[in-house]
């Protein structure tokens, strides 16, 4: 046996994981040339369609960000200017297969030749579109891989990761790759180690690999130690998509001195609750339902909002679920309506709903409806005056009246406060609110008088930091003597350099992504309850 | 495409309903894919047609096409001529350079709220 396999390349994704590897094929993926039944163009353009309903149908199982990035795959191969020359080519003689690698070939080097990464690694998109028309020519299946592998191959297709269960771990490693393609930026959103630009070895399918997407090194498994690894493990499943960072046994979490702690979930689509464990959480700390709603159609539909709340109470099993009502204004204007920043300051959040009340009673009524599933709670983002809490209660009240005339089940949900706006966060006693969460990332804007959306001023917004803490750890206690639950559901809770100081405030309920719960979870554990380090 | 008339004729045409600007790209990583994606499907939402020049390079490209657009490899600092004839033409060059301008309103997806 030769020296153990240790191989640099660059990290793409953080976290580490051990498995088997499965060395992918080199992706030749030639056309065939095979003359086939039917017309060359006709078979040509029902592969392309085929392509792209396929692709509509995985978007529609993912989440956000990925639906994102197989719609560009989708505006691609809905383009005539890939079938165009390709048929052009048929009319010359070429076979279908044929005549589209062609065609690809030709634009995808144009990307693989520029100098600038970000470009260089839309090539890999290329090459994804360009094998799945020929797959669809050919009838073939997508390609796959076992679950918890480390997958090691020249690269990966975009398609072939979003379709992939990477709930049994796994990770990736790659001897060309980019850390700016969409498949790095989907790794890191869910967690899965990732190296790039590894030297090329030779890696033979189920041999025993460690992959540190930190150190960004691939290396033989038998040369680390298996503890080695389970410490790595720590940072090892960030992401939360059920991978043992968020095992049932670690509720209820406690600092190192005893006092209890939740941890619960900021979430921004449904799809993420599948591959995340309702036993590993307290619950659901933060639900953004305005990025439900892609149109203005989404709005009005009571139906589909009142399944989905539903669903995720039901999902949860009895842990509270915090429903936040739709947030629009600003940089996240209503659907079909600008980004208007002047209304950072103006009619946003609460403001905007109770100007549209069309909008917010649909939504009342359909958290009503959900309520009786599960443990509801209803958050209102940027609440300034009692008033606004007193006017959306009112809408409560008569939607529910409604209702009971009808015979409808439903429940009263409690409503709480997203506490964002400084003049709200000094008067909480004001407010006959059933719980209080924090929002820093608008609390530290609004402090600052720095939008967070200009750039000229980012470098303001950031230097608040300091004087975002020292303004909690004096309101936090004045919220706290209200009696009424108090946590926090920014930015701040899943920042680990934050804990101690929110801590020292006397938060304990805490919300974040998914992603961030593992590290924090661990930071927690190891502080004391007023925030200093537990000795070891 | 092509439009052999001075640039101050060119401007803004409303007889023959041709609309021209010029503006500069200012997203840190230029037309990349989801930039590519909302520039053309708002071109596609305009009946008119619709071609891009970059850098003033005399290739007028089909400011519809993603294949085109994403092809032109347009980064941050290039100087994209946007020209609009047929109905609405006025309305999708004020639109489009508007987009450029916002950033393609990328941020709406980066700086989520919490």
């Amino acid at each position: 046996m030769p020296e153990a396999l240790r191989l640099k390349g660059q990290g793409a994704s953080p976290g580490s994981a051990r498995g088997p590897a499965h060395v992918m094929a080199p992706e030749d993926g030639h056309a065939r040339g095979v003359r086939a039944n039917g017309s060359d163009a006709a078979r040509l353009v029902a592969a392309v369609d085929r392509a792209v309903e396929d692709l509509r149908a995985l978007a529609g199982r993912s989440d956000l960000e990925s639906a994102a990035i197989l719609e560009f795959q989708i505006e691609m191969l809905r383009d005539p200017a890939l079938l165009e020359p390709s048929l052009e080519r048929i009319q010359r003689g070429a076979e279908a297969g044929t005549a589209w690698a062609a065609t690809m070939d030709a634009y995808v080097a144009s990307f693989e030749e520029a100098e600038d990464e970000h470009i260089r690694a839309r090539g890999a998109d290329m090459r994804d579109i360009r094998q799945q028309v020929l797959r669809a020519l050919h009838g073939e299946r997508p390609p796959d891989f076992p679950k918890g592998a480390i997958l090691v191959g020249r690269d990966i297709a975009p398609s072939l990761f979003l379709s992939h269960d990477w709930s049994q771990g796994g990770a990736i490693a790659l001897f060309a790759g980019s850390v700016a393609s969409h498949v790095a930026t989907l790794a890191r959103s869910r967690g899965v180690p990732m190296v790039v630009g590894v030297p090329k070895a030779d890696i033979e399918t189920g041999m025993e690999l460690v992959v540190d997407g930190d150190e960004g090194t691939v290396e033989d498994g038998r040369a680390v130690p298996p503890s080695a690894a389970a410490v790595q493990g720590a940072s090892a499943m960030p992401a939360s998509m059920g991978g043992p960072g968020v095992a049932p046994d670690e509720v209820p979490l406690r600092t190192a001195d005893g006092v209890r702690l939740t941890l619960q979930a900021n979430i921004d689509h449904p799809s993420e609750l599948r591959n995340l464990s309702p036993a590993g959480i307290d619950g659901i700390g933060l639900f953004r339902t305005e990025y439900l709603m892609g149109s203005a159609a989404d709005l009005a539909d009571e139906e589909r909002q009142a399944e989905i709340y539903a669903g995720m109470l039901a999902w949860a099993g009895g842990r509270p679920v915090t429903i936040r009502l739709l947030d629009f204004g600003a940089d996240k204007p209503p659907p079909g309506e600008a980004v208007d920043p002047s209304s950072f300051l103006g009619l946003r959040g609460i403001r905007l709903l109770l100007a549209r009340p069309d909008v917010l009673r649909t939504q009342v009524r359909a958290l009503l409806r959900a309520a009786p599933a599960g443990q509801l709670r209803v958050l209102l983002p940027m609440v300034t005056a009692p008033s606004e809490l007193e006017q959306t209660r009112a809408v409560f009240a008569e939607e529910a009246a409604r209702l009971a005339a009808r015979g409808v089940p439903h429940a009263v949900p409690p409503l709480g406060l997203m506490v964002e706006v400084p003049a709200a966060a000094l008067m909480p006693e004001a407010f006959d609110a059933a719980f209080f969460s924090f929002g820093t990332n608008d609390l530290a804007q609004y402090l600052s008088a720095s939008a967070r959306d200009n750039a000229a001023v980012s470098p303001l917004y950031a230097a608040a930091h300091v004087a975002v803490l020292r303004f909690l750890a004096m309101v936090v206690p004045v919220v706290a003597a209200t009696g009424r639950p108090v946590g926090i559901c920014g930015d701040l809770a899943g920042d680990p350099g934050a804990l101690p100081a929110l801590l020292a405030c006397g938060l304990r309920d805490f919300s974040m992504a998914p992603r961030r719960m593992t590290l924090a979870r661990a930071a927690l554990s190891r502080l004391n309850a007023d925030g200093s380090e537990a000795r070891g | 495409m092509n439009d052999q008339r001075p640039m101050a004729d060119r401007q803004h045409d409303a007889a023959s309903a041709v609309a021209f600007a010029t503006v500069e790209v200012t997203h840190d990583i230029g037309l990349h894919a989801r930039p590519s994606v909302v520039f053309t499907r708002l071109a596609k939402s305009f009946p008119c047609t619709i071609g891009v020049e970059v850098n003033g390079d005399g290739v007028w490209l089909n400011g519809k096409s993603i294949v085109k657009i994403m092809g032109a490899r347009i980064r941050k600092g290039f100087i994209l001529s946007i020209r609009a004839e047929g109905a609405a033409a006025a309305e999708a060059v004020a639109a489009l350079r508007t987009l450029v301008e916002r950033n393609f309103d990328e941020e709406k997806s980066h700086a989520r709220s919490a």
